[in-house]
């Protein structure tokens, strides 16, 4: 019988080490000298080449403020997690680091959907979520008492950017390229309220699955339209890709490219392709000869640490672990969720080194209403003009 | 520009797409017929080819050519090499054992992949890119007619080879009855191994010629997937099926685009492939094959 | 040593081959039931997803390992019952009869793959299923009437009789209910004629069909049953999750599902347990070794990914039968103390089942 006694004893030795129940402590993630902050991140999915500048950019952020002595004496601690910009692992590893890690606050979680599928968990277990790294608009509307959103949505941004070109320079036709994804009907979505309000629609419009390579089809599907504005809801590779295909037939109506095709590496893909397309973005991309001094000077440190120039990526990461550090020093030094809470709603105009300006309060967690404009000059991203926001 | 243009040219840009899938359900179809293996991870092969061709030339600076071909002679001894260890092992396994090697073949190429090259989407020029021909009213861009020279030269080629020279009609009789070759004397596991070579070879031409228009990422592979409706269009097993087949799914998927609903293209090739498989199992070019009990 | 020799045919007809085994699913069943009283929610988290993924093993092992029905496509299945039960849910239908309806539903949608099937075989088959899963996912995104396309659904809570389960521990139950009705079903499946029948068209189809197996219907009920227990599996991941979007149901899922199967050893319902605990148990193991590993492998995040692949070549060409090969072996090893030899396990090829014991 020797086999069932070790199954029975397999059975009750797991049962044991279940048992072994965890303490509870003051507030979850806060000691006397640790504050710990879980961050669900891709770091070898589709998007790891983005998370993994993230990943850098919040490790130096949190090594400076620790280095200065914390934040009303305790340092900050920051858990990395891989989840691949997968729905199932985001959960998965969010709720580790929520029971197992027992973190304090969830930040830059990467990906809208991955992002999305952990919402409901998160605020069910009291964690507040700071700063995703996702500009959907789903995580500042509505108001979760404990999520906070530190980008401008897609779909703000666009309609921004679109309403601009309607009104400056009198377009009137407007075509879209799109993303079949979230982002892409975000930005679908928002493109055509700005424009219902003033009684056009999109003239053409064609859709691309994400990882597709020939653009062709989709380019001479909205060139018939003959518009004069093109958006282009695409990542970089696509969006590099779409206007190559465009530069092919002579075509070149005005670009303008939605937030997360507003990248170095469209620049680095299209070459003199994208030379004269637009962008609405957040903040400029980080450059040696036009950032102002403090940036400069972030990008030296950077790149000195990591051997690596400093990328938009990073930027983000940096300044949402500074702006979180803002609310935490915020709240005093009895931090608890609710304190957190108030903390990061009395952030007012609160500067950033990037050039954002970030503010929240009781009705609003959307820190950043308005977006920038940019254009392409001489193979970089200039900033052009100020968006006000449109929606 | 007028619609038959526009009809034309759309044609155009969708035979050069297809001239890729034509090439990775080549490779596949060849090791198909000569070892009945099924290679799902015919795609990251192709993918792998890229980023060879991508570090010799971009990266250690040899001239495109030279780069191109030392790309694909060293995909061809990986594919050798894949055959003796991973396939001779699984001879006699059923179907599904060699899917699922398959498989997991195509999961560590793209890991592989991602650990030696990184993550990012890279570009790689060729001394094609960016520059346009114009034939009547259709532009095309050099990379497409390259594309499109390159796969009927080299079906040309392999036409030569399989007719006319020792090994390939080896292979042919290889493919035909395994069994029947061994006794002829033909050494029939040198040429699997052979057929492989060929095959990765043929994956790493797609690569290149893929590369300037799509760039290199690791998952670029993924477009291989449509390379399996288009050797079952084509009738599974044969050759110039397997050409015929991608170039219909690839103009297919273009027209999609222009003419049908929002996301027809997406699910053109597979459509086709249901349709072919109810209604002529065999594919246009195929046998209709009996088995014995 | 242990004499558990068939000597009649009420032997072979035997759910437990003898007490001892009643003993060991007893206390394990008990202590399935009682570990929410001790376990945190991560673990909790963990089995239901074991619970989840163990039932799609299920379905799909009967398609493959039992019928030798070849599907690339199972995630479709997965879609479809999740879709169906947040769909049905999201319109006020309460939590059962939209578990049962979407499971319904992907039943009937797996006759619809059955059908045309039958005049496929092998690869073809294999091509077909693929194809139909990625027309599946591009059904779900355009058809946004009811889908909300691309910005995916967020599930309502499940209210069984007025009582709303949303906790982790409530799902955890509804996991294992599921779990268990499917075995259940399964294992008496199984040993029936339609069982009998589903591993004769596997072994040899002409041969079935000569000896009077009308091969159309069980190959369709084949498909039919594994498409209700993957959509029975979806409708619980959609309330575990809380949110579904068309992203999440892609062809890599339909290969982990696949993994699941040949790593848990094909033809055996205790494979398909095994391959389910395996696949969610593999990335805590490789987080456990990471200290113990040369640097350079360690470093590497996508050692998971990396993990799968070399199982997957390494068990189809060193072991066939799988995890659940190990586990007959050790209890062979036991059961015939000292009289074990290891040649009476001569490697098997992929595909043969024992029927006798499950």
């Amino acid at each position: 019988m020797n086999r069932h006694f070790a199954t029975a004893a397999l059975c009750a030795s797991i049962l044991a080490l279940s048992c072994a129940a965890p303490r509870a402590d003051d507030t979850r993630g806060v000691t006397k000298d640790e504050i710990l902050i879980g961050v669900p991140i891709d770091l070898s999915g589709p998007l790891a080449e983005v998370g993994r500048q993230g990943q850098k950019g919040a490790q130096m952020a949190e090594e400076e403020i620790n280095a200065k002595g914390g934040i009303n004496g305790r340092k900050l601690k920051i858990l990395y997690e891989d989840q691949q910009y997968d729905a199932k692992k985001t959960v998965l590893v969010t709720q580790k680091l929520i029971e197992q890690d027992k973190v304090f606050a969830i930040m830059l979680t990467y990906g809208t959907g991955p992002a999305a599928a952990a919402y409901p968990m998160v605020l069910k277990s009291g964690t507040p979520q700071v700063c995703p790294s996702t500009a959907s608009v789903m995580f500042a509307e509505p108001m979760e008492r404990l999520s906070f959103q530190c980008y401008p949505s897609y779909g703000a941004m666009s309609a921004s950017g679109v309403k601009n070109f309607l009104d400056k320079q009198g377009k009137k036709k407007v075509c879209l390229i799109y993303q079949d994804d979230e982002f892409g009907a975000e930005v679908k979505g928002a493109m055509e309220k700005v424009l219902g309000k003033v009684n056009l629609t999109i003239v053409e419009e064609a859709g691309y699955k994400r990882g597709a390579t020939d653009f062709s089809a989709q380019v001479a599907r909205v060139q018939r339209g003959d518009c004069d504005l093109l958006m282009l809801a695409a990542v970089p590779p696509a969006a590099a890709a779409i206007m190559q295909e465009a530069q092919r037939r002579s075509w070149a109506p005005t670009v303008l490219i939605a937030p997360p095709g507003f990248e170095d590496n469209t620049i680095k893909l299209g070459k003199d392709a994208v030379e004269g397309a637009y962008a609405v973005g957040f903040i400029a991309p980080p450059d040696l000869e036009h950032s102002p001094p403090d940036e400069v000077d972030w990008m030296k440190r950077y790149q000195a640490k990591y051997n690596q120039p400093a990328s938009l990526y990073a930027a983000y990461a940096y300044m949402f672990i500074y702006l979180a550090a803002e609310g935490i020093k915020n709240a005093g030094p009895d931090l608890t969720v609710d304190s957190l809470v108030k903390g990061m709603e009395s952030v007012k105009n609160y500067k950033s080194i990037f050039g954002a300006t970030f503010t929240f309060s009781d009705k609003s967690h959307a820190g950043v209403t308005g977006a920038k404009l940019f254009q392409v000059k001489g193979g970089r991203w200039i900033e052009v003009g100020d968006l006000p926001a449109a929606l | 520009m007028g619609a038959a243009n526009e009809l034309l040219q759309q044609v155009a840009s969708g035979t050069a797409t297809g001239c890729i899938y034509a090439l990775v359900a080549l490779g596949f179809i060849l090791i198909f017929k000569a070892t009945e293996v099924v290679n799902f991870a015919q795609g990251d092969l192709m993918m792998v080819g890229a980023f060879l061709g991508l570090t010799f030339v971009d990266t250690m600076h040899l001239p495109y050519w030279l780069g191109a071909l030392l790309a694909i002679a060293v995909m061809a001894g990986f594919g050798a090499l894949l055959n003796i260890v991973l396939l001779r092992p699984l001879a006699g396994q059923g179907i599904f054992a060699v899917i699922m090697v398959t498989l997991g073949l195509s999961i560590l190429l793209r890991v592989g992949a991602s650990v030696i090259w990184g993550p990012e989407t890279v570009r790689f020029d060729s001394p094609f890119s960016r520059k346009v021909v114009h034939l009547g009213g259709v532009v095309l861009s050099q990379e497409h007619v390259a594309i499109i020279v390159t796969t009927v030269a080299l079906v040309a080629a392999l036409f030569l080879f399989f007719r006319f020279s020792r090994i390939g009609i080896a292979m042919q009789a290889s493919s035909e009855n395994a069994l029947a070759a061994y006794y002829m004397g033909i050494p029939v596991k040198s040429v699997h191994t052979l057929t492989w070579a060929l095959g990765a070879g043929i994956a790493a031409i797609a690569g290149i010629m893929l590369a300037p228009v799509a760039f290199v990422h690791v998952n670029m592979g993924f477009l291989g997937l449509k390379a399996f409706p288009a050797a079952v269009l084509g009738g599974f097993g044969s050759i110039p099926g397997a050409i015929v087949g991608g170039i219909i799914i690839g103009i297919v998927e273009s027209l999609a685009v222009l003419y049908l609903p929002e996301g027809f293209n997406n699910v053109a090739a597979y459509v086709l492939l249901l349709l072919v498989l109810m209604i002529r199992p065999q594919g246009l070019f195929g046998v209709a094959a009996r088995r014995k009990v | 040593m242990r004499f558990a020799m068939n000597t009649s045919y009420r032997d072979y007809q035997r759910l437990f081959p003898h007490r001892g085994a009643l003993l060991s699913y007893a206390a394990l069943a008990a202590l399935l039931l009682l570990l929410p009283l001790g376990a945190g929610g991560y673990l909790l988290t963990q089995a239901t997803f074991v619970f989840i993924n163990g039932t799609v093993a299920l379905g799909l092992m009967l398609l493959v390992g039992y019928t030798g029905l070849i599907s690339l496509g199972h995630a479709a299945f997965f879609a479809v019952g999740a879709y169906a039960a947040a769909v049905l849910e999201v319109h006020g239908v309460p939590f059962v009869a939209a578990l049962v309806t979407a499971g319904a539903l992907t039943g009937i949608i797996g006759i619809a793959i059955g059908l045309p099937a039958l005049r496929m075989r092998g690869i073809y088959l294999a091509m077909a299923t693929l194809a139909f899963a990625f027309i599946v996912d591009e059904v779900i995104v355009r058809w946004s009437s009811v889908t909300r396309g691309n910005r995916g659904i967020m599930v309502p809570d499940a209210t069984v009789l007025g009582v709303k389960l949303d906790s982790g521990t409530h799902i955890y139950y509804i996991a294992l209910v599921v779990f268990a009705l499917v075995l259940l079903a399964l294992v008496n499946i199984v040993r029936s004629r339609t069982g009998r029948a589903f591993a004769a068209i596997r072994d040899s189809e002409i041969a079935a069909a000569s000896m009077g197996i009308n091969v159309a219907i069980f190959k369709t009920m084949a498909f039919a049953l594994s498409a209700t227990a993957t959509g029975l599996a979806g409708a619980v991941y959609a309330h575990k999750l809380g949110y579904i979007s068309p992203e999440q149901f892609d062809i890599t899922l339909s290969i982990e599902f696949l993994i699941m199967v040949i790593i848990g050893g094909l033809g055996s319902i205790h494979g398909a347990v095994f391959g389910a605990i395996f696949v969610v148990v593999l990335p805590q193991l490789i987080i456990l070794a990471k200290p113990f590993l040369p640097h350079v492998i360690a470093e590497q995040p996508i050692l998971d990914a990396a993990a799968f692949g070399v199982l997957v070549i390494l068990f189809v060409m060193f072991e066939p039968s799988g995890l659940n090969g190990y586990w007959t072996r050790t209890k062979a090893w036991f059961d015939l103390f000292p009289f074990y030899r290891p040649s009476a396990f001569k490697r098997d090829k992929i595909g043969v089942a024992d029927l006798v014991r499950h």
